[in-house]
């Protein structure tokens, strides 16, 4: 009985989040989006997460660069780093930490923002008043994500590469022109296709989710913080998983 | 104007509606009252389609808003004002930008005649100089009063009241009756009033129907149902503890 239910409540879920899916897909080519929302929620996304871009990339460079240094000296082989860091940067800790930052930051927000419309009958007003709620509060979003989380993995790459740098530089010898050669020489185009395909997973599910758990968000304040929770794990658990899944796939095709 | 018939709507397995059918007349000011939980509120979200019926048919101007596709259930929601119980003013949005909301959303309006309508509406709930705040700063009437004001704002034929005096110090609860009175008269709209304040329904009421386990059980005029001789009516408009209502 009890798997019974639980298992109704997963499908009901997910055809929740793959219906969202559909209306939002729909109302992107049947309708004009509103500019005005959207770019509020552009600097909100996007604008306002650079700092802390910032800081995790620069500091997952440094670590890198550390970490690597402290095996390759046995062997001396520091030139290498260089194309250690651009290549995991690039591939996959970039468009990864970002995607994490951004569930973290900007999913909780919309959970916790739509969640709280939908307890204090804000959405059933919207409706009443005869504008669609996915048109008004998810597509802005929705496209904010898709616009912005790649911009933002491109920033946090050159970040992470430019901490990877300092060490390089500073730490181990390397020159500064070298290490640019060595960091532009390490990467293929396959790199930058695969880096560039996981920000917009990342950000169709981020967006999806968030809005998803604040629509079904019931029972006043702890209903939201229950909302706000379950998309910041549930994004985390999918993004991971969407990142192992596209790396897979960008490792068994031949581009 | 509408007519719902044999209504029932269900959540999991508690039956909230049992079989509704109620005509209501245009102009008229319709109130329906019952216990907490006996699914009024249920019933205003089923008449704009918010939630949608098990069983049973509404019709809105003759309408069966069942069978209609999405954008022409947009235009007879757009017959509707709805003033929810805890005003459910954007809280996002200034005062302005929540009366004005419909009319830029669905209307081609200039900015300034946009601005004109708005002042208007306030004006007509008797909020003047209070565009610019938000929604945190207002009290619980003077929120109520806005979301009236926004309610009206597209001139609705069907404005739909929930508990609006819910909450509300006696004073303001009666200026917001009188209020709804006021709107009848100007604006001429059938006014549909979900409550549990019988103050409230005696002095607004055209007509009165109970709500009592998911059905109609009397409708009429103020007069009668304050000498009902339903043993149920009678416990609930007198508010007695004792008598076949269960709490």
């Amino acid at each position: 009985m009890i798997i019974k239910k639980n298992l109704d409540d997963f499908f009901y879920y997910i055809g929740g989040i793959f219906m969202l899916m559909g209306h939002t897909i729909y109302l992107l080519f049947a309708r004009k989006p509103r500019f005005d929302l959207l770019y509020k929620q552009l600097v909100r996304v996007g604008l306002e997460s650079f700092p802390i871009v910032f800081l995790t990339s620069i500091f997952i460079g440094i670590v890198i660069a550390l970490q690597s240094a402290y095996q390759m000296q046995k062997l001396s082989a520091e030139i290498y780093i260089a194309a250690l860091v651009a290549l995991s940067v690039v591939r996959e800790l970039g468009p990864v930490i970002t995607g994490l930052v951004v569930a973290g930051r900007v999913g909780a927000s919309v959970s916790a923002e739509l969640g709280t419309m939908n307890v204090t009958e804000q959405i059933d007003a919207m409706e009443a008043m005869a504008t669609d709620p996915v048109q008004y509060l998810v597509i802005p979003r929705f496209l904010a994500l898709l616009i912005m989380l790649p911009i933002l993995t491109v920033y946090a790459d050159i970040i992470g590469i430019l901490g990877g740098f300092l060490i390089g530089v500073t730490k181990l010898g390397i020159g500064a022109t070298q290490y640019i050669k060595l960091t532009f020489e390490a990467l293929s185009m396959k790199d930058i296709y695969s880096g560039f395909s996981k920000p917009i997973v990342f950000a169709v599910i981020i967006a999806l989710i968030s809005a998803q758990e604040g629509f079904i968000a019931k029972g006043g304040a702890e209903g939201v913080g229950r909302a706000t929770t379950r998309t910041v794990v549930n994004t985390f658990i999918l993004i991971i998983m969407a990142d192992c899944l596209i790396t897979a796939f960008f490792y068994f095709i031949r581009l | 104007m509408i007519k719902v018939v044999d209504l029932h709507k269900k959540f999991g397995s508690l039956d909230v509606l049992t079989g509704i059918n109620i005509d209501i007349n245009k102009g008229e000011t319709f109130v329906i009252i019952g216990q907490s939980g006996s699914g009024k509120s249920v019933f205003l979200k089923l008449l704009i389609s918010i939630l949608k019926p098990d069983k049973g048919a509404i019709y809105i101007e003759g309408e069966d808003i069942e069978q209609l596709t999405e954008k022409k259930l947009q235009g007879v929601r757009m017959k509707f004002g709805v003033v929810f119980q805890h005003s459910a003013l954007f809280d996002s949005l200034s005062v302005y930008d929540n009366v004005n909301f419909s009319l830029v959303e669905h209307t081609d309006l200039s900015e300034e005649l946009i601005r004109e309508r708005a002042q208007d509406c306030l004006k007509l709930v008797g909020l003047e100089g209070i565009e610019s705040k938000m929604p945190a700063e207002l009290s619980g009437g003077m929120k109520k009063r806005v979301a009236i004001a926004r309610a009206i704002v597209l001139n609705p034929k069907i404005i739909l009241y929930d508990e609006p005096t819910t909450g509300l110090d006696p004073v303001v609860a009666s200026s917001i009756n009188h209020m709804i009175k006021k709107l009848q008269k100007e604006i001429n709209a059938t006014s549909i009033v979900v409550t549990h304040d019988m103050n409230s329904a005696y002095s607004i009421a055209d007509r009165i129907a109970m709500l009592y386990n998911g059905k109609i059980i009397e409708i009429g005029t103020p007069e009668r149902i304050k000498n009902s001789s339903n043993p149920y009516v009678r416990q609930f408009v007198n508010g007695d503890s004792e008598g076949p209502i269960s709490v």
